[in-house]
């Protein structure tokens, strides 16, 4: 079917491409030095970087050309060679950082966690967009569940814990197609729980504000018909975040050191000054000195003179915050929010229910990096590598995120070719 | 159908409100907060201090005596270091393959990135040479700086010397000095410290994590440049100091040439002296250990610190506290009969005229005279009892600057010894109160007794004389200069009055003319000028005594005060009064005439033995 209309959003095209060129800048006031010559010189990181922006910008049109039928139709063969690669790299993977997780095709280093990420995304959209389908249907559910599981667990044995965090981000996939509000919220405030826990160790407290609630949301539930049901799964929940609040030191305890300090850091990062609280205190500084309105273009002294640890790539975004100030890590994160309400507006106003799972997945996947890769860099999130899309350096991200979201802009286009029939 | 489209809602609403949050994080670390500011600037910039060149010092013709020349300092930064060949550096620099190995694994020691100290003191010929063979070498830089230059390699008991500050100078400072500055040690480079040193400047540099040093910060904006010490002027006659030091070779004593009329010190002679080039320079710290370890102690100011029974020449201010004092007048006649007889002939006396007035009796350093005018002081009925009459003379004493400091501008100044009466009241080391007279101090009558004088204080008591009563502080430094500026600005002083009548020092120098042209310094007689003087002997129990001669000249205009002191030499007639006579003549003819062979015997004879 071909398109009747092309519905171009130019807008995501605008918002993309102002947050390349932002990122491109931020990678080279980081890596470019007095003697560089010329802006395209491949020696140079920047250099590299804008031969990755320019294979990302005919990649994106190669996307737009593509027929959605197409697109829907691969996505099995995709999740599955994805599955394949993800295993594959278990056995002859390039080890970087720790964790086992490229592999180099071509004398190019690839991850397919990248692209295990996008190829998930299209399954999970084929798979819940089937007729029938329903998240109340228990096998169904655990199908679609299994889809995200999957690939999460292997990239889990490739020792990327970061990576593998971003298939959590589904999570809001579910939610939109009708998961039981139940879970993500006890999700949420299992994270709370810890969080002040282990931020305040007054647990006490904590458990007298969770039975609140608890109380609270019971009188607000409070149903005839399941009275009784609801009061069980309300007693079994909050017994478990009562629990959960005493234990959480505990669990922290039996998580690999290298974690346990990350977590710990986060909540008082002078701990560990010179070892994991570095990234953090330096990266807080780096920040922190930019100011309102930032030292200045290619002017941030502090990132420039290496103080912040990989500032080109997980850190990228203390560049920002030092050389434009509030106003432009302000900038930044509306630019952000902006695209992922725009994703959000595309997948809803799409005529497929298959462009809208996949829309929704987009938006999540980009916001579980954001929020996770802003976070850490201001202290709120533990330090999990994952990078800041468009920003940090690297070809195999940049790649991914192109092309994730214009898969969602070519699904678009197709709205007024596509009879408003499918839910 | 779609029953849960408003989720989408719920779920940009839970988005927008993280995104909220972190906004509001970072407007709290960013702008809210100012300790990651200003950690990021402490963490990135270090301020260097600019250090400016010395100030030069000049004699008293405006000439340069002491400058700056350039020099190089040799860094080097262990992590960038490559020596293909170390002959370059034992052979230039002097240093042996130990001494080398020693200074780079010092510096590894405190850091790898960072620059440290290779060797310092290194001439420009030498920085020519080394870098003309060195240009295959890796991780050594050089500084230029400055270390001090003598156009006239004399003087270094007055200029002392300059090296860096320790940990006590800086304690002390309040934050003015802190480590690796330079400063003066002793002598004017001390007093003067603060005018020579100039104002340091301070720039701000950038440093990356290493702590490397990569560039100015914002391009200099925060820079305070540095400002060049202030120039000084020393009354010091240069040619007059080095015919001084030459005079005393093989001598141990002092001498303190001052003009009256001003105050300044003219010549200032230590010796055994040494060239105040010796201590600047790579071998500074060997130097000065050697000087340290000589026998000699040519470390030792004389002038300033050497402290001397005054002998007769304390006969002077003896007289004139007496005279103002109404005790005797110029026609008061003492006998004498080869001793003080009121006190069983003690002190001794030599064969002269007698009975004998004020003017033959220090012609002829008459002890008996003295003696008695002493105890006729000390028992004089217009004096309730010894206590105020002791006092009275103390303070006359003390006005002629004996017995106190005379706040000369460089450190380290001995006050000499004046006892109180207090101190005779000590039972345990003197006599008790109300239990002494005059005949138990008569001693200090002949400047015997528990007097100390300085060579300063002795130059400084007789230009008090040839001024008629009243002196200026002597002093090393006439005028300042600041950098560019066309004009010296003068040091003032106030003259300090004794209350000695002028009239009474009539008799006295007229007796101090015949004191030279036929008494005990007739060695120190010119046709040409009018000199007056006195000798001393300075007993000295532990060998020949000490020769001590103090003068002026010309008698009715005095241009030049003089004291000598020459240990171990004898009576003070036969050396020390000549060779103030030949540092008159040099200084008021400029070259030696009269006394040739007075100035060939005196540079000839050895008083070291």
């Amino acid at each position: 079917m071909g398109r009747k209309n092309f519905d171009f959003d130019i807008v995501t095209l605008l918002l993309y491409l102002g947050l390349v060129l932002f990122g491109w800048m931020a990678i080279y006031a980081v890596t470019f030095t007095n003697t560089d010559g010329a802006l395209f010189d491949l020696s140079t990181m920047h250099g590299k970087q804008i031969m990755w922006v320019g294979i990302s910008l005919v990649v994106a049109l190669v996307v737009l050309s593509l027929d959605n039928r197409f697109i829907e139709a691969i996505s099995y063969f995709a999740y599955g060679a994805a599955i394949l690669m993800l295993i594959l790299v278990l056995f002859i993977g390039k080890e970087v950082n720790g964790a086992k997780s490229w592999l180099i095709i071509a004398g190019q280093p690839f991850q397919p966690s990248e692209f295990a990420k996008m190829a998930t995304a299209l399954a999970l959209a084929r798979y819940m967009s089937r007729l029938n389908f329903s998240l109340n249907n228990t096998s169904q559910a655990l199908v679609a569940g299994l889809l995200v599981i999957v690939p999460g667990i292997i990239v889990i044995l490739q020792n990327d814990t970061g990576s593998a965090l971003v298939f959590a981000s589904f999570l809001i996939v579910f939610f939109r197609e009708g998961l039981n509000p139940f879970i993500p919220i006890l999700i949420l405030l299992t994270g709370l729980v810890a969080v002040v826990t282990l931020g305040t160790g007054k647990v006490g407290w904590i458990i007298a504000i969770v039975l609140g609630v608890g109380v609270l949301s019971f009188l607000y539930f409070d149903n005839p018909r399941y009275r009784i049901k609801i009061a069980v799964i309300h007693i079994i929940a909050f017994g478990y975040l009562a629990g959960l609040s005493f234990s959480v030191d505990k669990i922290v305890s039996k998580l690999p050191p290298h974690q346990q300090i990350r977590i710990k850091i986060l909540f008082d990062p002078g701990q560990d000054p010179r070892g994991a609280g570095y990234n953090v205190i330096q990266s807080k500084i780096a920040i922190g000195s930019g100011g309102v309105s930032g030292k200045g273009y290619l002017d941030g002294n502090y990132t420039k003179y290496k103080f912040v640890p990989k500032q080109e790539t997980d850190f990228i975004y203390c560049t920002v915050g030092e050389e434009f100030g509030w106003l432009g890590t302000s900038t930044v994160l509306i630019m952000f929010f902006l695209l992922i309400v725009r994703l959000l507006f595309l997948a809803e106003n799409s005529k497929t229910r298959f462009a809208r799972i996949y829309g929704y997945s987009v938006l999540s996947i980009l916001f579980f990096h954001v929020f996770v890769n802003v976070g850490m860099t201001i202290g709120l999130v533990p330090v999990i590598g994952i990078p800041l899309p468009f920003f940090s350096y690297g070809g195999s991200s940049l790649l991914s995120f192109t092309v994730l979201i214009f898969l969602m802009v070519n699904l678009y286009s197709y709205r007024a070719s596509v009879l408003g029939s499918k839910l | 159908m779609d029953n849960f489209k408003v989720r989408g809602d719920i779920i940009i609403a839970v988005i927008g409100l993280v995104f909220l949050i972190y906004i509001g994080r970072l407007f709290s670390i960013q702008v809210l907060s100012e300790e990651y500011a200003l950690r990021g600037t402490s963490n990135l910039v270090t301020t260097k201090p600019t250090i400016p060149p010395r100030g030069n010092i000049y004699n008293r013709k405006n000439e340069i005596f002491v400058d700056n020349r350039p020099i190089f300092k040799m860094m080097i930064t262990p992590r960038n270091l490559y020596i293909p060949d170390t002959t370059v550096l034992k052979e230039l620099l002097d240093m042996s393959q130990e001494e080398i190995d020693e200074t780079i694994q010092k510096a590894q020691k405190y850091s790898t990135w960072k620059e440290s100290v290779f060797a310092r003191y290194i001439k420009p010929e030498t920085y020519g040479a080394l870098q003309e063979k060195m240009w295959n070498f890796g991780g050594f830089t050089f500084y230029p700086s400055t270390t001090r230059s003598y156009r006239y390699e004399v003087g270094a008991n007055i200029l002392g010397y300059i090296s860096e500050v320790n940990e006590r100078e800086i304690d002390a400072s309040g934050g003015l000095y802190k480590s690796g500055d330079m400063i003066g040690k002793s002598g004017i480079e001390r007093s003067h410290d603060k005018d020579l040193r100039g104002k340091q400047g301070k720039k701000k540099v950038l440093k990356d994590v290493h702590g490397r040093e990569v560039g100015s910060y914002l391009n200099g904006k925060y820079d305070t440049v540095s400002v060049k010490g202030k120039d000084i002027m020393l009354g010091l006659d240069t040619d007059l100091q080095r015919f001084g030091e030459q005079l005393m070779w093989n001598k141990k004593g002092s001498i303190v040439a001052i003009e009256p009329s001003s105050g300044e010190i003219l010549a200032f002679v230590s010796a055994p002296t040494y060239n105040p080039a010796t201590l600047t320079g790579r071998e500074l710290q060997k130097n000065w250990r050697t000087l340290q370890l000589d026998t000699l102690n040519p470390l030792f100011n004389r002038p300033l610190m050497a402290e001397y029974p005054p002998g007769s020449i304390f006969k002077l201010p003896v007289a004139l506290a007496a005279l103002n004092e109404g005790i005797i007048t110029e026609e008061t006649i003492y006998g004498c009969g080869g001793g003080f007889k009121r006190n069983g002939g003690k002190p001794g006396c030599r064969f002269h005229v007698t009975p004998l007035k004020l003017d033959n009796a220090i012609k002829y350093s008459c002890n008996s005279y003295f003696a008695a005018t002493y105890m006729d002081f000390l028992h004089s009925s217009k004096f309730r009892d010894i206590y105020e009459a002791y006092d009275t003379w103390y303070r006359y004493m003390n006005l002629m600057g004996i017995g106190r400091q005379l706040n000369v501008d460089m450190p380290y100044e001995k006050d000499g010894n004046l006892p109180s009466s207090d101190l005779y009241d000590n039972e345990r080391i003197y006599y008790g109160k109300n239990r002494w007279k005059a005949t138990h101090i008569i001693s200090n009558s002949i400047g015997q007794g528990e007097i100390l004088m300085t060579p300063l204080q002795m130059a400084n008591m007789v230009a008090m004389i040839a001024n008629k009563g009243k002196y200026l502080p002597p002093h090393f430094v006439k005028a300042t200069k600041s950098p560019n500026k066309p004009h010296w600005d003068h040091v003032s002083f106030d003259t300090i009055f004794t209350r000695i009548n002028p009239i009474h020092f009539q008799t006295v120098v007229d007796a101090m003319e015949q004191v030279v042209a036929s008494g005990t310094a007739r060695r120190a007689y010119m046709s040409d000028f009018d000199v007056c003087g006195k000798t001393g002997t300075v007993q000295n129990p532990h060998g020949e005594d000490h020769a001590v001669f103090v003068g002026f000249a010309p008698k009715d205009n005095p241009q030049i005060a003089i004291a000598v002191i020459i240990e171990n030499a004898g009576g003070g007639g036969r050396w020390a009064a000549p060779t103030a006579s030949l540092m008159i003549e040099k200084y008021l003819r400029g070259e030696i005439k009269e006394k040739k062979f007075e100035e060939n015997r005196i540079m000839s004879t050895n008083f070291i033995r």
